[in-house]
């Protein structure tokens, strides 16, 4: 909202300067965003009184004029048809004078003539309704000085002679302070905050007004929506543009001038918070105000032209037939609206219910200055204050005369009493203040203050419907002098939990160790990027949450697998010529589940493309087995045993020949393998791509390691060479070790798997295995080695159908 | 005839040594010495062959030879010793002419990063465990009870509009939070005070612009015990930006609304940049402070909300965006940043 100092000057003694005000309303709750000067978009204009003009030898439509400034007479070419004669007075731009559109002005030569500066139009200085004179010259006109500007000295600033210097503050107002949506709410504030003393506007006693000759009658028949309504008729007003000054404090806070009437009507808005709305008497039909609710269907031109279609929980004021104003939001734009022919004028101030003026605005799309301050609940104490100010403005610049009022009061608004005890005050705050102190603050928001015994019995009018509570009260103390506030520690009277989530945390620690980089992405995707899991419909991968009202398709569906927002990120790199890309993601995927709300399960995934990093140069694409190496150490790092087991089932978004489930305990817990070419299609990649996703749900929950005694005797290391057919996989072989080992068997460890034609039989692969026998009491002599070496091999072989090599 | 057998095998025994001398003179390797003493004193070397004459000499001779063979294989061995020494002083020369382009990159595997918002979420997590707070979390869909009933903005209140909701399915009750202040809710609902949490976590709101990310992180605060007070929420916080941003500097507290909270503030801290000395700051634009969240007492009505008695205990809560946290302390421009997995990025913290 934007506030002007000129106009505020009107109800409080602004002490300090523009900054200094908006600093110390800023640390009381009213941000102040900016504070911008007026006026001082051009430099270097004043007024000049015209001594002579005369024609220009040279040119038909161009006039010398003789001005006449504080220092003497200059003579300026000008091109405008409404020079006026000697006496005159208009606006000089001296040589040096800087222009809003940053020209700079000097003495230049027109058709042999010389010209200081020049005359100014209001288009030449960005000048708005605001300022009067130069329309009589059409748009091409300078500005002659009318008026009170008309009385300025020669020499005078432009900007001082029309009353353009004004400082304007932007501030945001809270959705909980409504009273601070007006000069005065913000006067108030500022009053308490620098000891000020408030000066509300004086009006003058309407109330022996005459009843209105042509009887208006009011029928309010939702008191809980609406519970307040003053209508005023004003006869006889002539409707014609507003003075000046009000034009100007309007521009300045941003309302456009429309004629004095409406003027009025935004005037009082602004400086007192109640919206009001003035409709044209003669045109309601029957002579009747009625407040209802709409019926289903019923229609109403807004005043910015657009039909609307209501509802039955919508609010409208109407005549005998049919709305003429939505209630609260926006005035009706087909016949009741004030005109330049309108002579009677009836003035609504009303308090409407806040929730169905937010509603109807909400359904609507429809903001106003006015359905801004209903929803946030406007002073039903100051109802018919603003009616009488408006209606007194109103008659003293329309020339009408104010007739008596039609009042619907649903009940008395009697202003609350809240007890507040001191002690409570500084055992929230952790200060020490005294009854003075917290007394005085109060009082100076207007709130009064009776002692009760040890308590403070506060009294709340009722522009502060914010304050209800102790608490709120406490609030109020506090921001008057908030940065005396100390700071403290609290005594902690509890050991903390254990917390955090350690198992993701080192799972992050160990996958940025083994060289992959973090990203976090969006917890949203795309149906298409769900789509290329390619995994069946009735996975409940494939069936993703939906966001009800997404900003765009790419964040339609919640994420229920972060591969897909991982190979994006990995085209995103693509894209900008990064293309050994290793990147991990730990976060969430939903689910849906039978609950209230989805399953939310931790997942990690990582992919990864291009080359592997070697020494000096690269080391090759990297392949499945750099993925597997990763997951390796993962869980090695998570002290988590694992299989790869050849996927058997669909995976997918992975290669059927390339995949791999990894199984901890018997469960798989997670995939990973080459993304499928077509995944990769659908997604835009580029090149190979090889994939994990696991869920750290599935992975058991970890215990400290135990120490294992620590070999004393020396090992003894067999070699095993054989080979085998091709589709018989390592973990088999390992499978197969383990069932025959025998005891003094420590470790096993896979040296090579090699398929060359020539060295291997045609349909076979050659694998050769390191067996390491250690015995925990003894040193193992080479023949107990050879005898269970022997062993082993001959009931691995055959169990695998290898031939020893 | 010359001389008798028994002087010429002892004089063919002692000429070895100088043999041997002589051959080993132009070695430089230890293995061609070690061939040579091998062929002179091996088993089937120079010394057995000639003592192998040594048994058709008369017994009374045999000493002498047998002393002439312990002198030469005493000699050959020394040679052999003498020249090993200068064979490894050699050796040590020669290396030491060794020149390796010691600026030739070192042969490692690549680092990798944990994102900055991992980063920042775990130095700030561990900066408030100092104090006592735990973590918390909670799920990021949420009901709307959680997220705004729960936290005093009922349906129709206008401070909903600050914060545009994502709606998630069909019923309008599920929405994707648009802050971590349900965590408060689901911490008090199921444990009762002394309470001190963190909750740091993704929330959502429906803003995608230059300067606002559809997605960001924030970490929520909440402490509540006897005697809780507003002084204490500003000691935390001050002691959580002296430790996160540099010791020395200043905070302060403007008045502010937050539903959820009363009395309500916005935090800002001194510009950690300039310090408030600069009125040409970049940072904070001149003012010398920079806003880095809103905080507050809890509000009765919370209370209220989760069960707790409002007259026996009082607490404080607060939030931040750890996005801005990053950006203010890293220099980072722009949130979205964050969000795309750029390693342009990510490889630079």
């Amino acid at each position: 909202m934007k506030i002007s100092l000129n106009w505020l000057a009107d109800y409080v003694e602004l002490r300090g300067t523009p900054e200094e005000l908006a600093a110390r309303l800023t640390s009381a709750g009213l941000e102040v965003e900016s504070v911008t000067r007026l006026g001082e978009r051009f430099s270097g204009v004043v007024v000049a009184e015209v001594c002579a003009r005369r024609p220009h030898p040279n040119a038909e439509r161009l006039t010398l004029v003789t001005v006449r400034d504080d220092v003497g007479e200059h003579e300026v070419v000008c091109g405008a048809p409404n020079v006026p004669a000697a006496g005159g007075k208009v606006l000089w731009a001296r040589p040096g004078a800087r222009l809003p559109d940053g020209r700079v002005l000097g003495m230049k030569e027109l058709k042999g003539a010389r010209s200081a500066g020049m005359l100014c139009s209001r288009a030449e200085l960005e000048l708005g309704e605001e300022v009067e004179g130069g329309a009589g010259g059409g748009g091409d006109g300078i500005i002659v000085l009318s008026g009170e500007a008309a009385l300025a000295a020669p020499g005078a600033l432009a900007a001082d002679a029309l009353g353009l210097r004004d400082v304007v503050l932007e501030v945001n107002v809270t959705a909980n302070r409504a009273d601070c949506l007006s000069h005065v709410g913000i006067a108030r504030e500022l009053a308490a905050l620098t000891g000020a003393a408030l000066m509300r506007p004086a009006v003058p006693d309407l109330s022996g007004a005459p009843p209105s000759a042509q009887g208006v009658r009011l029928f309010v028949e939702d008191a809980t929506a609406c519970p307040h309504y003053v209508a005023r008729v004003i006869e006889g007003i002539t409707v014609a543009p507003s003075p000046s000054w009000l034009r100007r404090r309007l521009e300045a806070v941003g309302v456009r001038p429309i004629s004095n009437v409406v003027d009025v009507t935004n005037y009082v808005m602004m400086e007192l918070g109640q919206p009001l709305h003035a409709f044209n008497a003669d045109a309601l039909m029957a002579d009747e105000v009625r407040v209802r609710r709409a019926r289903a269907g019923e229609k109403l031109r807004t005043l910015d032209g657009v039909d609307r279609v209501l509802d039955e929980q919508d609010l409208v004021i109407c005549d005998e037939v049919a709305p003429v104003a939505l209630a609260g939001v926006m005035g009706g734009g087909a016949g009741c609206e004030v005109s330049p022919e309108t002579t009677r004028v009836l003035l609504e101030s009303a308090c409407f219910d806040p929730a169905t003026v937010r509603r109807t605005a909400r359904r609507l799309g429809l903001h106003s200055e006015s359905s801004h301050r209903f929803e946030r609940g406007v002073d039903p104490g100051g109802v018919d204050f603003a009616s009488v100010r408006a209606a007194a403005l109103l008659a003293e610049l329309g020339g009408g005369s104010v007739t008596a009022p039609l009042e619907h009061h649903a009940r008395v608004e009697s202003p609350r009493t809240i007890p507040l005890a001191p002690a409570d005050v500084n055992a929230l705050l952790g200060l020490e203040l005294d009854e003075a102190t917290i007394t005085h603050r109060l009082e100076s928001l207007g709130l009064a203050v009776a002692l009760s015994g040890a308590t403070l019995a506060v009294t709340v009018p009722t522009f502060r419907r914010d304050l209800e509570r102790p608490v709120d009260l406490v609030e109020e103390v506090l921001r008057l002098a908030i940065d005396e506030l100390p700071a403290t520690l609290p005594v902690r009277r509890a050991w903390p939990a254990p917390s955090g989530d350690e198992l993701a945390e080192s799972a992050r620690d160990a996958l940025a160790s083994a060289g992959l980089c973090e990203a976090i992405t969006f917890g949203f995707t795309s149906r298409a990027k769900v789509a290329a899991l390619r995994l069946p419909p009735e996975h409940p991968a494939m069936k993703p949450l939906a966001v009800t009202n997404p900003l765009t398709e790419e964040q339609a569906v919640l994420r229920t697998s972060l591969v897909p927002n991982l190979l994006a990120a990995l085209v995103h790199n693509q894209k900008f010529g990064v293309y050994d890309v290793a990147l991990f993601e730990v976060g969430h995927v939903f689910l849906a589940s039978d609950g209230p709300l989805p399953d939310e399960p931790r997942y990690l995934a990582f992919v990864l493309a291009g080359e592997r990093t070697g020494w000096l140069k690269p080391a090759g694409a990297v392949d499945l087995h750099d993925a597997t190496g990763i997951v390796e150490r993962l869980l090695g790092s998570l002290r988590i045993p694992f299989q790869l087991l050849q996927a058997r089932a669909e995976h997918g978004f992975l290669h059927p020949g390339v995949a791999a489930s990894i199984v901890v305990g018997g469960v798989p817990v997670g995939i990973v393998g080459e993304v499928h070419p077509e995944t990769r299609a659908q997604l835009g990649v580029d090149g190979p791509v090889f994939a994990c996703e696991l869920s750290l749900e599935r992975l058991p929950p970890r215990s400290a390691p135990q120490l294992a005694a620590i070999p004393r005797f020396p090992a003894v290391v067999r070699d095993l060479s054989f080979f085998v057919d091709e589709s018989v996989a390592a973990a088999r072989v390992r499978r197969t070790i383990d069932e025959v080992r025998p005891a003094q068997l420590e470790s096993v460890r896979i040296l090579d798997d090699y398929r060359e034609a020539g060295k291997v039989p045609q349909g076979k692969k050659g694998l050769l295995w390191s067996l390491t026998y250690r015995a925990a009491d003894r040193t193992l002599t080479d023949a107990e080695v050879d005898a269970a070496h022997e062993s082993l091999l001959a009931r691995l072989l055959p169990a695998l159908g290898a031939e020893r090599r | 005839m010359g001389e008798p057998e028994p002087s010429r095998l002892v004089e063919e025994i002692l000429a070895l040594g100088e043999v041997f001398r002589g051959e080993v003179a132009p070695l430089k390797d230890e293995q061609e010495l070690r061939a040579a003493q091998a062929r002179f004193l091996g088993k089937k070397g120079s010394l057995s062959e000639l003592m192998k004459r040594m048994g058709s000499l008369p017994p009374a001779e045999r000493p002498r030879v047998g002393e002439a063979a312990n002198r030469v294989k005493q000699l050959i061995e020394e040679e052999v010793a003498r020249k090993l020494l200068r064979i490894s002083a050699l050796r040590r020369k020669r290396d030491l002419e060794r020149l390796v382009d010691v600026t030739l990159p070192g042969r490692t595997t690549p680092n990798g990063h944990l994102h900055i918002l991992t980063q920042v979420r775990r130095e700030l997590c561990a900066i408030f465990a100092e104090l006592g707070f735990e973590v918390a979390t909670g799920p990021q869909v949420e009901t709307d009870f959680h997220n705004f009933e729960a936290l005093a903005m009922p349906a129709d209140h206008p401070a909903r509009d600050m914060q545009d909701t994502f709606y998630v399915g069909d019923g309008a009750g599920t929405l994707l939070r648009t802050h971590t202040s349900p965590v408060q809710i689901r911490t008090m609902l199921t444990r009762k005070p002394p309470l001190a949490i963190i909750a740091p976590g993704v929330v959502y709101r429906r803003d995608d612009d230059p300067t606002h990310s559809p997605m960001f992180t924030q970490l929520e605060g909440l402490c509540v015990d006897k005697g809780i007070r507003m002084s204490d929420l500003k000691g935390v916080l001050l002691h959580f930006v002296q430790r996160f941003f540099g010791p020395g500097l200043g905070l302060r507290f403007r008045a502010s609304y937050f539903p959820f909270v009363e009395p309500g503030a916005e935090v800002d801290m001194r510009c950690s940049f300039c310090h408030g000395a600069r009125s040409d700051c970049r940072l904070c634009k001149g003012s010398g402070w920079l806003e880095i969240g809103g905080a507050g007492m809890v509000d009765p009505r919370v209370f209220e909300q989760v069960g707790i008695d409002a007259t026996a205990v009082s607490g404080f809560a607060f939030g931040m965006g750890l996005e801005r946290m990053a950006m203010l302390r890293h220099g980072i421009h722009d949130i979205k940043l964050a969000y795309e997995g750029d390693l342009r990025f990510a490889r630079q913290f």
